[in-house]
């Protein structure tokens, strides 16, 4: 794919359970620039571990990841933290990524000043972050545990997206909010998005969640994927028995 | 259908802070209720109020009454309790035999062996397939539904009339949450129970609910019967809750409807209606007054620009 920014090929890391393993055993796929795909899978599936052999944070047993045309898993030292500011993350709970002695300001301030801005134009930057994602500066002094779920939310993508990245991974970035709120953070995933043209992985469960955002979906079952297309494609014709299982199991409200 | 518990002007403050502000709520017998809220709306307070398990600290006022009751009932027999996280009801180290049936033997007296037959019956009962496997495990080897399983057939154990399920499938992958919503639909009828179903998640609530009742800040909004409530919500705020609700039968749109702004602060609710600065039909007379409830109980809204029932 010539817009292509990821290409994952039979990345694999089991651990093991029980008399057997879980994990991701060979995955493929691809993101390309602008696109979001949501992978899609139930506790145990793999969803996380492979969101962490992205993120560099565990190694692969076997696989390879080219990222922006670099190979991505051998890369290492100072050169991986550099390259770490273009593959970032969101998890469900900013309140256990925060630190929490920390207030808002320092929080949003600490990407700037890691990529060794001065404090003048750190304190820009900050600003500029915070209209971004539709929050005042009085929040600033507050501390993690002072603001509101969909603030906090707000904020874990401003830290995220500080260090303009190509991609982004949400791990489940709407499960823990309150649903008079969880449209707010999809329209503004989305309204970023197009402003910076920057690519979404996201991890959920929730088919309905993915259905909003996800122009294509990875369906993981027992560490692989059993299913990939377009999301409307594959909800509207599911052809694998477990992701017709899945669908089925969604509570609808009319 | 005969009320089994009717709660009138139920209030709950925790030191200057009202977290539960003057709710009605009638429970019909063999009924399921779900009581629908976002964090900080009093549902879970609520529902404890009616187990009688609140903290000391919490000042109520109100009344809470028992139709055809002498006696307040007692929490764990009369009313069964189900929470979000099973793990947190069972425990540790006993075998989920051994504690279902020193349940059973709280109950009713005399030595936890003795039931441990009936035991195995209740855990068949929530389609945990017979057989001393599962009697002589320990909860951490089960699965989260397993889990919740083995915490349902706990609740059962006192024989009781009502079930108060407070987020029962939250923690649940999707396919597991349908199961375990089937079970509690069939032990219901089964056992003629009224069900007070506790809930953030309105599709959720509909797979099992008749009755509806929407909290906002402490207060009820709007009550009604499931249908009429979904087709004909007259409290923008449910019209909100429903519009927001991303259902996989409507057609997909590239702008999710939103409702603006966030929660409320407890401690500092706004005068007036407290879902005024998110409502898309605030006027000057919502952020001065609360609305009066208009209607019954059963099937009312308190909105000043309340669609026509």
């Amino acid at each position: 794919m010539s817009n292509g920014l990821l290409t994952v090929e039979g990345l694999k890391k089991l651990y093991p359970r029980g008399e057997g393993f879980v994990g991701l055993d060979g995955v493929d796929f691809s993101i390309a620039r602008g696109e979001t795909v949501a992978l899609v899978g139930e506790s145990g599936s793999g969803k996380t571990t492979c969101a962490r052999l992205l993120l560099r944070l565990v190694e692969a047993e076997a696989g390879r990841v080219t990222f922006d045309g670099t190979d991505w898993l051998s890369v290492t030292g100072a050169d991986l933290r550099r390259a770490r500011g273009k593959l970032q993350m969101v998890f469900q709970d900013p309140l256990s990524a925060f630190n929490p002695r920390a207030t808002i300001g320092r929080l949003l301030a600490d990407p700037f000043r890691l990529q060794g801005l001065g404090r003048r134009e750190t304190q820009d930057r900050v600003r500029e972050a915070l209209t971004e994602v539709g929050l005042t500066e009085a929040l600033l002094t507050r501390l993690p545990h002072e603001i509101s779920g969909g603030q906090r939310q707000r904020v874990a993508i401003a830290r995220a997206l500080a260090s303009k990245p190509d991609l982004l991974v949400l791990d489940e970035p709407v499960s823990a909010l309150d649903v008079s709120v969880r449209a707010q953070i999809l329209n503004l995933l989305r309204r970023l998005q197009q402003a910076r043209g920057c690519s979404y992985f996201f991890i959920s469960h929730d088919l309905a969640v993915v259905r909003a955002v996800a122009d294509r979906m990875l369906v993981l079952h027992q560490g692989k994927i059993v299913e990939a297309g377009p999301t409307e494609e594959i909800l509207a014709r599911p052809q694998h028995p477990y992701t017709q299982s899945l669908i089925a199991a969604v509570p609808r409200l009319f | 259908m005969s009320a089994l518990v009717e709660i009138r002007d139920l209030t709950i403050r925790f030191d200057a802070t009202q977290v539960v502000r003057s709710i009605d709520l009638t429970l019909g017998k063999g009924g399921v209720t779900a009581l629908i809220g976002e964090s900080g709306s009093g549902k879970s307070l609520t529902a404890l109020a009616l187990a009688g398990l609140l903290p000391n600290d919490a000042v109520v006022t109100g009344d809470i009454s028992w139709p055809g009751r002498e006696t307040a009932p007692k929490p764990g027999r009369d009313i069964g309790l189900i929470f979000q996280d099973p793990m947190s009801s069972l425990h540790p180290i006993l075998t989920v035999g051994e504690q279902i049936a020193e349940v059973l033997a709280a109950h009713r007296g005399g030595r936890w062996q003795n039931y441990c037959a009936e035991a195995a019956a209740l855990l068949e009962q929530v389609g945990i397939t017979p057989g001393t496997e599962a009697l002589t495990a320990y909860p951490h080897r089960f699965s989260g539904g397993m889990r919740q399983r083995v915490a349902i057939a706990m609740a059962l154990a006192g024989d009781p009339g009502l079930l108060i399920a407070d987020e029962p499938t939250t923690a649940l992958d999707v396919r597991t949450q349908a199961r375990i919503v089937e079970l509690l639909k069939s032990i219901g009828q089964a056992r003629s129970l009224t069900l007070l179903l506790i809930t953030h998640d309105l599709a959720m609530a509909a797979q099992l609910a008749e009755q509806v009742v929407v909290l906002y800040a402490g207060q009820v909004m709007e009550a009604g019967p499931l249908q009429r409530l979904l087709h004909r919500p007259r409290h923008p705020y449910t019209a909100g809750l429903i519009a927001t609700s991303l259902d996989l039968g409507r057609p997909r749109t590239l702008t999710l409807p939103e409702i603006p702004g966030g929660l409320p602060d407890p401690a500092n609710l706004p005068p007036g209606c407290p879902f005024a600065p998110r409502c898309p039909k605030v006027s000057t007379l919502c952020r001065q007054v609360m609305p009066a409830w208009r209607g019954s109980i059963g099937d009312g809204v308190a909105c000043h620009h309340a669609e026509a029932a």
